[in-house]
């Protein structure tokens, strides 16, 4: 049995095997214990190792529990339509919050121009989601 | 009267899986007769909800008798490094 890989930028991007020889130049010879994934360089091949993905995609619910109790009055207590709109829209929101949306910038900009969080605030409230908070 | 050892139908079998593509797709193969030959090709979408909704489908052909061409479409620009297509070649006698 032959055992072969396609290597694309450094990466295993395709396994085969065969019972008789391959000829193609997108091929390497390769064993049955590479995976798709694998690194390849200088002849030799090292085991994938997979990064954690960033959470990018969290729930409105989780998106509410990032606000502290203080915050939550600070917005209830704000004057500006445009911030009593937005967590409106927070508080009855079915769908995921992405925290990279451009919207969601704005509306944190806005909070944070009516002081009622703290560019700190702002890159704790858009970090990375745990998973308990993905959909 | 003499007994036969059971025989195979099938020639060979070659398998393959790849992934991290778009578009079409030619794979190099050892050579099989065409009209003795099948292809089986499954595809699957091993994303996640956190990095993208998306789908993947592909499909092949044996394009000539050392070629597979395959073709394959993601609902998801976040899907196309988590797609892998599976194929297996089998050729009769």
């Amino acid at each position: 049995m032959f055992n072969y890989a396609e290597i694309k930028d450094g990466i295993v991007v395709g396994l085969q095997e065969s019972d008789n020889k391959i000829v193609s130049p997108n091929l390497v010879i390769a064993n049955n214990a590479v995976s798709l994934g694998d690194n390849y360089n200088n002849g030799k091949f090292t085991p994938f190792v997979k990064v954690a993905e960033k959470i990018r995609l969290i729930s409105a619910d989780a998106m509410r529990d990032r606000f502290t109790f203080d915050e939550r009055v600070l917005v209830k207590q704000n004057a500006n339509v445009k911030v009593q709109t937005f967590y409106d829209d927070l508080s009855f929101r079915k769908r995921a919050v992405n925290l990279d949306s451009p919207r969601f910038a704005l509306a944190f900009a806005l909070l944070e121009a009516e002081n009622i969080i703290t560019p700190e605030r702002t890159a704790v409230l858009t970090a990375d989601g745990s998973p308990d908070e993905a959909l | 009267m003499k007994l036969l050892a059971p025989s195979s139908a099938i020639k060979s079998i070659q398998r393959g899986s790849f992934s991290n593509y778009t578009g079409n797709k030619n794979v190099t193969v050892s050579e099989v007769d065409m009209s003795k030959s099948v292809l089986n090709v499954h595809s699957k979408n091993s994303g996640s909800s956190t990095t993208g909704r998306g789908s993947w489908n592909a499909g092949g052909i044996i394009s000539n008798s050392t070629t597979l061409a395959f073709s394959g479409t993601s609902y998801s620009t976040n899907m196309i490094s988590y797609g892998v297509t599976y194929w297996e070649l089998i050729e009769y006698v």
